[in-house]
């Protein structure tokens, strides 16, 4: 019988090899990074609502709305950090502002 | 030995998921990982090893947000290899309980059909002796001579000193060696 019966078991068995184009297959299922909105998408978000809340501030509306439409713009410029929200934010606002002009 | 990446390469990954600074990583730890996984699965499984390796680059991957860099990067993802590795090991313990049929088959350098026979019934003895191992025991041996890896890689891939390594390796021969004994193999 052998001598060392460990290494004769398993001298036999060769050792396994990582396949040579390992870490490019791996890269390839990696998750893709959580898409955000691009930048310029933020940018052009951010000056339409910046250009729409002067044209309603310039705009020959009753003074509230247009100084409400005033205070807009600088969060229309905030909308740069996070534009969804704060686009739906400004529209909620407007519609419930026309909704009541509306009213009168 | 030290084998870490640069830890300023490791923060800025931490920060920004970058797959190109992932695949540096890769490329560094993949053997080391790939040796640790297949020596947990053994030489009778080692198909496996590189899907489990696989998983373990994604896991680590997706966990990235998660290391705060208490410990070295290398301590956390050989941790990760070895858990994932051992629950693979589990899995294919329910679905092949026994090894030694695939021992048998490997039988080389014999004689006559007499040696061949001989080596083969010791072959899946001491096969099966190694497969009762306990994880960490059989993990070291499969390393040591399956793989050929230094004991200094060892210590690194199991966290442990050398000389804990060398005292593992001891135990574990000695094991096999009782139990062949007991059975009359040696």
């Amino acid at each position: 019988m052998s001598r060392d019966p460990i290494r004769e078991t398993l001298a036999g068995r060769r050792p396994p090899r990582l396949s040579p184009h390992f870490a490019s297959r791996l890269l390839r299922t990696l998750p893709e990074p959580s898409r955000g909105v691009s930048a310029s998408t933020k940018a052009l978000s951010s000056a339409a609502l910046l250009a729409v809340s002067l044209l309603l501030a310039l705009a020959d509306w009753p003074s509230w709305l247009s100084a409400t439409a005033i205070l807009m713009s600088p969060l229309a410029a905030l909308a740069l950090l996070a534009p969804a929200r704060m686009a739906a934010g400004i529209a909620a606002v407007f519609v419930v502002l026309l909704r009541e002009e509306g009213r009168k | 030995m030290t084998v870490d990446l640069d830890r300023e390469l490791i923060a800025t990954l931490v920060r920004t998921s970058d797959a190109e600074l992932f695949r540096q990583l890769v490329e560094h730890y993949q053997d080391r990982v790939f040796r640790l996984v297949a020596s947990v699965l053994g030489p009778y499984s080692e198909a496996d090893a590189e899907e489990v390796t696989q998983e373990v680059f994604l896991r680590v991957y997706r966990q990235l947000k998660g290391f705060r860099g208490d410990s070295k990067f290398s301590t956390w993802l050989y941790r990760v290899a070895y858990r994932r590795a051992l629950d693979r090991k589990q899995l294919a313990r329910h679905r092949l309980p026994h090894a030694s049929d695939e021992a048998l088959v490997n039988v080389a350098g014999a004689d006559n059909p007499f040696e061949q026979a001989a080596r083969a019934q010791q072959g899946a003895r001491v096969a099966a002796c190694m497969e009762a191992l306990p994880d960490l025991y059989r993990t070291v041996l499969y390393l040591r001579y399956w793989l050929d890896c230094p004991v200094e890689e060892i210590a690194e891939l199991i966290q442990a000193p050398a000389g804990t390594v060398k005292s593992y390796l001891a135990r574990a021969r000695q094991r096999v060696e009782r139990e062949l004994e007991k059975s009359g193999h040696v």
